[in-house]
């Protein structure tokens, strides 16, 4: 997986390529770890994420958990398959998506 | 003939994921479990021989009689049973690995239409003896019958467990769309998740099949990771491992993961809301259009529907 992010005065970009998976969720957590204490807004974007399993929907939860005490996160650019697996998990309800 | 008709779901479970060692392990089992369950019982029965004899008979000298007689049919029976548990459990093979005609034959023959010939021809020259050769026999004719006919149409005297437990041709010449073998890590995990993901995307369904395979392949495996403890002393000693099939039914993508640890049931589990520790599972049941979980022979077997109307 590949992870670019740019930071914009307290907004955080940060896009997403491949899969975030079993093995890249720690990948992702770790950059979020290093990245977003500072900001106020976080911003992904998924338009070029192919995949995405719960080991990825539990680093969404947390950083969506810590985002909510210091700010926003929002996801843009979600392709219709994962679009249905934040539905069918109820993510949809807890995750901003745009 | 019991431990034939309990073994027919593993045979339908082993033929599902095309696993010819896994039912020939369950032939020998219930060869095996039938012959010493029938010793037991003519043990049993041969003790209890008096006392059965004694309930039922008045008279001193017919009972005396009548012993001699039983004794010789256990006698015989006990002989030709080895031959009868064959038959029967292979009735069960075929019938469950869908050789119906081979299935049909060898419930049907023996009993039916051997078994009279015999005591037609027996029982006016050996009376009672024939009579029992007749009852325990006509499976040991079948099968000779069956050999010579195997000799005759494929002229060759020579027969082995392979010719005798093959698949019907559609089946024996089809290969599994997918067959891995993988080590017991997270980088195995989804390093096959990836691949089926690949694979698929490349050579059969559309997007959302291939993503929703991988996807509760991925789920399952990384799950059984979780809470089988395997570690590499035991993958060592106890030659641990897990591997998965991918098959291509009529309706459904049937993915088959057997993973050799000790019994963990993916599927039992209280789902929690608050903490999402199963989201996973919860997901790929929503997904799948069924997943079977079973535990066999030291074996975690979890197989996953994924439905081909879901590619539309």
């Amino acid at each position: 997986m590949n992870i670019t992010k740019n930071t914009e005065g307290k907004t955080l970009n940060i896009a997403l390529e491949g899969r975030l998976d079993t093995t890249t969720a720690p990948q992702l957590e770790a950059e979020f770890n290093q990245s977003i204490a500072d900001n106020t807004e976080l911003i992904l974007d998924f338009a070029n994420l192919e995949y995405l399993s719960s080991a990825g929907l539990r680093v969404l939860l947390a950083v969506q958990k810590t985002m909510n005490k210091q700010g926003k996160m929002i996801i843009r650019n979600v392709n219709e398959v994962i679009s249905e697996v934040f539905e069918v998990t109820g993510f949809s309800d807890i995750l901003t998506i745009e | 003939m019991a431990t034939g008709v309990a073994t027919g779901p593993l045979f339908g479970l082993f033929y599902g994921a095309r696993d010819k060692q896994g039912l020939k392990k369950t032939i020998g089992s219930s060869l095996i479990i039938g012959i010493i369950s029938t010793a037991v019982w003519a043990v049993v029965c041969i003790a209890a021989l008096p006392l059965l004899l004694m309930m039922y008979m008045r008279n001193a000298a017919d009972i005396e009689n009548a012993e001699l007689l039983v004794r010789q049919g256990i006698y015989l029976l006990l002989a030709f049973t080895p031959v009868r548990i064959c038959a029967g459990t292979l009735g069960h093979f075929y019938e469950a690995t869908e050789r119906f005609k081979h299935s049909l034959m060898i419930s049907i023959l023996p009993d039916s239409l051997i078994y009279p010939v015999m005591l037609a021809v027996l029982l006016p020259h050996l009376g009672y003896t024939g009579l029992w050769i007749a009852q325990g026999g006509n499976a040991l004719v079948f099968f000779i019958l069956a050999y010579l006919l195997h000799v005759i149409s494929k002229k060759t005297p020579k027969i082995t467990a392979d010719d005798i437990l093959k698949f019907n041709d559609k089946v024996e010449t089809a290969v599994p769309m997918f067959d891995i073998s993988i080590s017991y890590d997270n980088i195995g995990t989804t390093g096959i998740s990836e691949k089926i993901h690949s694979f698929m995307l490349k050579e059969y369904g559309t997007k959302r099949t291939a993503y929703l395979t991988a996807l509760c392949l991925e789920e399952l495996m990384a799950d059984f990771v979780a809470h089988s403890q395997i570690t590499e002393e035991k993958i060592k000693r106890d030659g641990a491992f897990t591997d998965v099939k991918l098959f291509s039914d009529p309706d459904a993508f049937r993915i088959v993961i057997r993973n050799a640890a000790r019994q963990y049931n993916p599927l039992d589990f209280e789902y929690d809301d608050e903490d999402f520790s199963k989201i996973g599972i919860k997901m790929a049941q929503k997904f799948a259009e069924r997943i079977d979980y079973c535990y066999v022979y030291r074996m975690n077997i979890v197989t996953i529907y994924v439905a081909k109307a879901d590619s539309q």
